[in-house]
């Protein structure tokens, strides 16, 4: 149960985390003349990504109510994992075999903890 | 543009240390509601949501630094790539868990799996993001 919390509130945070980029990205590319974060503030994007990380913050409070955060916290890695898994099987991506041994030792890590 | 890359480096920093704050603020609060005893139960009656206050203000504090913290990653995923902040921001699974340890109110157990496990993370998290960089070069 506290594993498949985790995982659905790293789902919605890291699905923030994207949308934040693309909203980042997007005001970065505006004329400079507004105030960045008048820029940030009109793209959509920076709206639903506060709709996914409020989501995924509640869902997380539960998670810290039932275990430690230096336990719990680590965790949060499994996003990025969870970026480049997408990548490789949505947008068809090649993943090199360095990047491999990366999600490996992250996989690694997060067993570790996991039994800790 | 030196100028401004060093200005993203220090968002870069503030970001990281208020995201570490803020998780364990937000300890701090859930810990305040086991203490108290309560139950979470969606929804909570009135005399229940009186009772949160305490908790609340911790939680409120935490998503305070978490969102002051969002603002400024945005801020600086403007000027630096992900393969760069990436690995930087999980310098913050460090931080928390040395606060973890070293706060009296948290004091939380000091396991070497645990700092094995951070270990291979920030690793992981480094060759991933090294792997990214040649990429985009």
């Amino acid at each position: 149960m506290d594993h498949f919390l985790i995982l659905v509130s790293i789902f919605f945070t890291t699905a923030g985390q994207l949308l934040q980029k693309i909203a980042a990205t997007k005001a970065a590319a505006m004329s400079p003349k507004s105030h960045f974060l008048k820029r940030i503030l009109i793209q959509h994007e920076t709206w639903w990504a506060f709709v996914s990380l409020a989501v995924g913050t509640i869902l997380w409070l539960v998670v810290l109510y039932r275990m430690e955060v230096s336990k719990a916290f680590p965790f949060l890695s499994i996003g990025l994992v969870l970026v480049i898994l997408v990548s490789r099987y949505h947008l068809k991506e090649i993943i090199s075999d360095k990047r491999w041994v990366g999600l490996g030792l992250i996989g690694t890590g997060i067993v570790l903890i996991s039994q800790s | 543009m030196k100028n401004s890359s060093y200005i993203g480096m220090v968002f870069i920093g503030i970001s990281i240390l208020l995201s570490a704050i803020a998780q364990l603020l937000m300890k701090a609060g859930m810990l305040v509601l086991q203490e108290q005893n309560i139950v979470l139960v969606i929804p909570p009656t009135f005399d229940e949501v009186v009772l949160f206050i305490p908790a609340l203000t911790w939680v409120l504090g935490g998503l305070f630094c978490y969102s002051v913290s969002v603002l400024c990653w945005m801020r600086a995923l403007a000027q630096h790539e992900l393969s760069l902040a990436y690995p930087l921001l999980s310098l913050s699974y460090a931080l928390v868990y040395i606060g973890a340890v070293v706060w009296p109110r948290l004091n939380e157990t000091i396991s070497m799996t645990r700092i094995a496990g951070i270990l291979f993370i920030f690793l992981g998290v480094l060759v991933v993001a090294r792997t990214g960089q040649k990429q985009t070069e």
